[in-house]
């Protein structure tokens, strides 16, 4: 089974966006703010519409773009949960299938046994009797995602999923969606802000910006190989470098007259105490902080005054011995360079 | 022992003044009453009481209110969420006019609907109109008398010198307190909850039922008990309406009056008191629905 989700949008908030998923890909859709991420995935749902005369929502070849919401078979989930607080943990749940035509309606002895095998699912067996307001942040969400799965969706969507919760929740609970993904093999996408969220849980992502996708690869592929500065800039943290610079990789095809940019991670900056063949910059460190795992190196370049951000394991700052004010000299591990045609 | 801190600065004084207020401006013209009622034997009490003309002016006044109090629950619901939801033109008039009823001395109010609803008031009277007016027209086209009088009747407003009347202007005087009190819970309220149960499959009257009536139901039943102890203390505006005949079309209100005009005090005062206990009565069971079905929502497992 192939599951194609296409779209051509002509709004402000989207241009033209074309995206395919295959069936049973667990997808991010990633972007800052505004970048038109949550639209999409509206779209998708149904909640929102395209523009008169954009494009199309296909799902398996089949156009549902003017289908609604509650027949396109999709689950959402919502940031903020979406709850029915005077309903159970259990009538939260039930409310899909309770909602169904009452010839398509399951026996209530049918709808216990989904919601109890749901309820086990996400973890939350006890918690059936509750109400949404007697839970934690984590709990609502896996409720809200137990709801969304009652009905059986072809597509999960989920705005924002760990957006309200707090990092440690956050963290657990990522990895949490990726193992169930794997069990129940529905094809999610979901919508993030978070970099790492979206490299960690994701088979592939759609990077995008201004209501465009940038890039819509695997993770590894988006972060290795960006395909341009702005999917470089979000997926981390970085050093500039405008002019052609010593002791990076070069490329071939730069033209003439084109000025590259090149971007570097700060944990592909290597701190040198030597200079043995003379290709590394020499330089000051102007600031230490110490984060734990690894430890941030502030540092100004000696010959164009320009600040660098290195970021080193621990064992690496251990073994430099590094100090505020050494002078030292630096290597970049690997660095992408980019011509200036782009702007963000 | 840990000191209790206080919000307001000074709350002892507050305090003071607030029960002193409610016991100079409520209960001791309450009291009043029952002691005024107390005049009365138990046999007179009850004599008063069982008086058909009174207990026929009981059951009109509970039954127009209850009445008047269902409607206005019904539609202030839906003219609330007109309001919230559909942006329309001239809605903010609409919803400034919506305190008129409040506003509006209720004799003026019983007077307007009078003048309309009664038989020969515009909507009251609309057959009898037309037969007129079609009479006019026929008549200098050379065909006197085309119509009938009372031909169409049928079509003059059909409850007109009823006591449909009252319940119109209990309406009319009702209708803000279920708006007012629905329109902040819905403006509160978050749409994303819709789109949930929209997305699980719930058509629109599922959607109602169960998602949005569930949490609006408080504020609105409050709005409806608020109507309700306002129609069965309405006076102004219906006397006007109604056309006061007794045992048929006298409101408790109007049976008060009259007995003090005869010089009947404690009858009077007697009336009054069962109509303030039957009012507390309903004001007491709503608040006991609204506690437990809040209390629901809260539910400890």
């Amino acid at each position: 089974m192939r599951r194609i989700s296409k779209f051509y949008g002509s709004s402000q908030a989207l241009k033209d966006v074309s995206l395919k998923v295959e069936s049973g890909e667990l997808v991010a859709l990633l972007g800052p703010s505004g970048s038109g991420k949550t639209t999409l995935l509206r779209i998708i749902a149904g909640i929102e519409d395209a523009d008169p005369g954009s494009g199309k929502v296909l799902f398996d070849d089949i156009d549902v773009s003017s289908t609604e919401v509650g027949k396109r078979r999709i689950g959402f989930v919502f940031q903020h949960y979406a709850l029915f607080k005077q309903m159970s943990v259990f009538e939260n749940i039930a409310f899909g299938l309770r909602s169904k035509p009452r010839r398509e309606r399951p026996s209530n002895a049918a709808i216990r046994a989904k919601v109890e095998e749901l309820l086990t699912l996400v973890q939350l067996q006890n918690f059936a009797r509750r109400y949404p307001n007697q839970l934690s942040g984590g709990q609502r969400q896996r409720v809200a995602l137990a709801r969304a799965l009652a009905v059986e969706p072809q597509v999960l969507l989920l705005d924002e999923p760990f957006g309200a919760l707090d990092a440690t929740v956050r963290r657990e609970l990522r990895r949490w969606l990726r193992k169930l993904h794997d069990t129940i093999k529905v094809t999610t996408i979901f919508v993030t802000h978070d970099q790492e969220e979206a490299l960690e849980v994701a088979d592939r992502i759609a990077v995008m910006n201004a209501g465009k996708i940038e890039q819509f690869a695997s993770p590894e592929e988006v972060y290795e190989r960006p395909a341009n500065p702005f999917v470089f800039r979000f997926l981390g943290n970085y050093n500039l470098f405008h002019a052609r610079h010593d002791g990076g990789p070069h490329r071939h095809d730069e033209p003439e007259n084109a000025t590259p940019v090149t971007f570097v991670r700060p944990h592909d900056v290597e701190i040198l105490r030597e200079n043995p063949d003379g290709s590394a910059i020499a330089a000051k460190v102007t600031h230490i902080g110490f984060a734990g795992a690894a430890v941030n190196v502030e540092l100004l370049r000696h010959d164009d005054q320009q600040p660098i951000d290195a970021e080193l394991t621990n064992q690496a700052y251990r073994d430099l011995g590094l100090k505020q004010d050494d002078e030292v000299f630096i290597r970049l591990r690997n660095s992408h360079s980019f011509y200036e045609d782009y702007a963000i | 022992m840990a000191r209790v801190t206080r919000v307001i600065p000074g709350l002892p004084l507050t305090l003071g003044y607030a029960l002193f207020y409610l016991s100079l401006l409520v209960l001791l013209p309450l009291a009043a009453l029952v002691i005024k009622t107390t005049q009365l034997s138990w046999s007179e009490l009850i004599a008063t009481i069982v008086d058909p003309v009174v207990v026929a002016a009981f059951r009109l006044t509970l039954g127009a209110s209850i009445i008047a109090a269902a409607v206005n629950g019904v539609f202030g619901l839906i003219v609330a969420w007109v309001l919230v939801r559909e942006p329309f033109l001239g809605r903010r008039f609409f919803d400034a006019l919506i305190d008129f009823p409040f506003a509006l001395p209720t004799a003026v109010a019983g007077i307007t609907f009078s003048a309309l609803y009664l038989k020969d008031g515009w909507i009251g009277g609309f057959g009898d109109h037309l037969v007129a007016a079609a009479n006019f027209l026929a008549a200098h086209a050379g065909h006197p008398n085309l119509l009938l009088p009372g031909a169409l009747s049928g079509l003059d407003f059909p409850f007109s010198n009823t006591n449909t009347g009252i319940v119109i202007v209990l309406i009319f005087v009702g209708l803000p307190f279920v708006v007012r009190t629905v329109q902040p819970v819905l403006q509160e309220w978050d749409t994303e909850f819709e789109q949930a149960a929209h997305s699980l499959g719930a058509n629109g009257w599922t959607t109602f039922r169960r998602v949005v009536f569930p949490e609006i139901f408080p504020a609105w039943l409050s709005g409806v008990a608020l109507a309700f102890a306002r129609a069965i203390g309405e006076y102004g505006s219906v006397i006007f309406i109604a056309s006061n005949i007794p045992g048929k079309s006298q409101i408790v209100p109007l049976q008060i009056v009259i007995k003090l005009d005869e010089f009947q005090t404690s009858q009077a005062t007697a009336m009054g008191v069962v109509l303030l206990v039957i009012a507390l009565l309903v004001l007491l069971a709503i608040n006991g629905i609204e506690f437990w079905s809040r209390r629901r929502q809260r539910a400890v497992a």
